[in-house]
């Protein structure tokens, strides 16, 4: 039973755009002049911190949220001034919203009731969704006597059953445990892919929104701050905000001393640091040389090369986390410097000694100070 | 030991005012003598000899039916509002719904009473059951208040998202999951109302309820007739307790 057999009536994505939407509470701006396309079949993750107004804005494609300004669309059509039970979304909620008076078959038959599918076809229906998430054996089950997992299972059933145009996932594996989250995580993109439908999710773990999403879009303070895929975000944060919020950077403060033939230069306590330029930056400007902690080698023999980077620094410290190791090093200047290693290859040695640490000039970033 | 003397002490307590009252209903003479000399079903028959028991008895629970499922419409829509919703005057509205479970009934009874003798329209059973209702009202919208708290708004959310207009998600979801809140606000405001002397006593006219029939009997005769009523009462109560523990019992609702 293949997922695409399930929804031959979903046909393909439907592509959802926020058109410069808004949303205010008072003097709040919740979601400020956002605009944002979903392609038809995508699952897009909106990441960020909370407060961030990712919430607000997945509540205002499902209707549950009024906008001041803008538009949604879901294709041509226009959706924003539609009830909730008109636009034909389908929601995953945190807490699952499980319907407690009604056996799992009940919950997954409710949107079919209301949505006029004749009764001689729920059977049907209900068995293939059922079977497709592995919740068969429940189906007379009660929500309460069942697990956070299966329960989540039966979140997706109901929603997935009546054929939604556009699919919107609330946070929808916090409320699991860790080893749980890791299988869900994959059998939901697994199945929201087989379906095809467009799917919006809402989460603070970047964790969850690289491995479930096709893109990831960044939301701080009711905007977006970068979109693009788990990679891009990952290897070329736009801002200091984005860089932090997805991984950990470790960060240079400096000086540009010029930029040209494609490189930037930046002068820093602990030397000069190049990086792939940055247009818009002037020399002497304030700004700081990123790099992530995994790109990090210590290499005390090699002799220093043009594509690398390389500072003297000492180790003051490591924290062993199972396959790998952190060390912290300190560069000229106090600096900090975190190298992710892994744990069986001994990375620095003895504390307080001298290493030389270097990373690929490509994997160097410069943001402008305060950005 | 001391523990368990004190348990079965209070117990027998609270037994005492039951078993002493049952006990003098079989009293064979007028007299309130514990325990009788002679044991005799006079007093029973003379409840049913006593017309104004009947239509007092009829009254009341004409009023307490009345007055419950308007308190139980009232309630649910005032707790749904303060809830649900953010508005001006919300505090407000819910102080002045439970005002009456602290204003003095005595208050209640003679605001009412001045007001029944400047609104001409409002007959003297009209106002009999407004009082009531407003008795009724605080405790409905107290458990439902409590009782919408503890569901997730969400579920209402979710039957909309799947479909359902807002008085299906209503009727279907967001009642079935209050409905031992509204079971138990129901029993309450009937015997709120059913039992409601006070208040009651000041606006009564021509037609009686039954705690104020009884009341006015005692005040003229001195017979355990009222002792015979109140068994009746008590075996009555009793009943419709175990029918609603059965009935809830059986059927699955929410915690």
């Amino acid at each position: 039973m293949t997922a695409a057999t399930v929804m031959a009536g979903a046909g393909t994505g439907t592509r959802i755009r926020l058109d410069r939407i808004s949303i205010r509470y008072g003097d709040f701006t919740a979601v400020d002049d956002l605009t944002l396309a979903i392609e038809p079949g995508e699952i897009l993750a909106l990441l960020g911190a909370s407060g961030c107004g990712k919430t607000t804005t997945l509540k205002a494609v499902a209707g549950l949220q009024r906008i001041d300004d803008g538009e949604i669309r879901f294709g041509e059509r226009r959706v924003d001034g539609l009830a909730p039970h008109r636009r034909n979304v389908g929601m995953v909620f945190q807490s699952y919203a499980l319907f407690p008076h009604m056996t799992v078959t009940e919950n997954v038959r409710f949107g079919l009731a209301m949505h006029g599918v004749p009764r001689h076809r729920h059977g049907e229906r209900i068995r293939r969704v059922l079977d497709m998430l592995h919740i068969a054996a429940l189906a007379d089950s009660y929500p309460d006597q069942i697990s956070g997992g299966q329960q989540q299972r039966v979140a997706l059933a109901r929603t997935l059953v009546v054929e939604p145009l556009v699919l919107l996932l609330d946070e929808p594996l916090s409320a699991l445990d860790r080893q749980l989250r890791d299988v869900m995580r994959t059998e939901i993109r697994n199945v929201v892919k087989q379906t095809g439908i467009t799917s919006l999710l809402v989460t603070h773990d970047q964790e969850e929104a690289l491995t479930v999403a096709d893109r990831v879009a960044v939301m701080r303070a009711g905007r977006i701050e970068q979109v693009g895929s788990a990679r891009e975000i990952y290897e070329a944060p736009r801002t200091r905000y984005v860089a932090d919020f997805i991984g950990r950077m470790n960060y240079l403060p400096g000086r540009v001393l010029d930029q040209g033939g494609g490189v930037c230069r930046v002068e820093t306590a602990a030397g000069v640091i190049v990086a792939p330029a940055v247009p818009g930056l002037g020399a002497g400007q304030p700004v700081e040389a990123g790099f992530r902690p995994e790109v990090v080698r210590v290499d005390d023999a090699g002799a220093p090369r043009g594509d690398r980077n390389r500072v003297e620094a000492r180790l003051v410290g490591e924290t062993f986390a199972g396959v790998t190791t952190e060390y912290r090093f300190r560069t000229a200047g106090e600096v900090e410097i975190r190298a992710l290693g892994q744990s069986d290859a001994r990375f620095g040695a003895g504390a307080d000694r001298r290493s030389c640490l270097e990373w690929p000039v490509s994997r160097t970033l410069v943001f402008a100070a305060g950005a | 030991m001391m523990l368990r003397l004190a348990a079965w002490l209070v117990l027998g307590l609270l037994a005492l005012p039951v078993v002493t009252i049952v006990v003098t209903s079989f009293n064979a003479t007028s007299s309130f003598a514990f325990p009788p000399e002679q044991w005799s079903l006079r007093w029973y028959r003379n409840v049913f000899d006593t017309p104004v028991f009947g239509s007092g008895l009829v009254m009341s629970l004409w009023l307490a039916a009345a007055s419950s499922m308007i308190g139980l419409v009232a309630g649910t829509m005032t707790a749904l509002a303060v809830v649900r919703y953010r508005f001006v005057g919300r505090g407000l509205v819910l102080s002045l719904v439970m005002a009456p479970l602290v204003v003095p009934e005595v208050v209640i009874g003679l605001s009412l009473l001045i007001w029944l003798q400047s609104v001409r329209w409002l007959s003297g059973n009209g106002a009999i059951l407004l009082l009531h209702c407003l008795v009724v009202l605080p405790f409905v919208v107290r458990i439902l208040v409590a009782n919408l708290q503890r569901t997730d708004v969400n579920l209402e959310h979710a039957a909309m998202l799947l479909g359902a207009n807002p008085v299906q998600a209503f009727v279907r979801v967001t009642l079935p999951t209050i409905a031992k809140g509204l079971a138990g606000a129901l029993v309450f405001a009937l015997v709120m109302s059913f039992h409601n002397f006070t208040a009651t006593f000041f606006l009564v006219s021509t037609q009686q309820t039954l705690p104020v029939a009884i009341f006015q009997y005692i005040r003229t005769e001195h017979d355990p007739t009222i002792a015979a009523l109140s068994t009746l009462l008590m075996v009555g109560a009793m009943v419709i307790v175990w029918v609603t523990d059965r009935l809830l019992g059986l059927e699955r609702v929410t915690k």
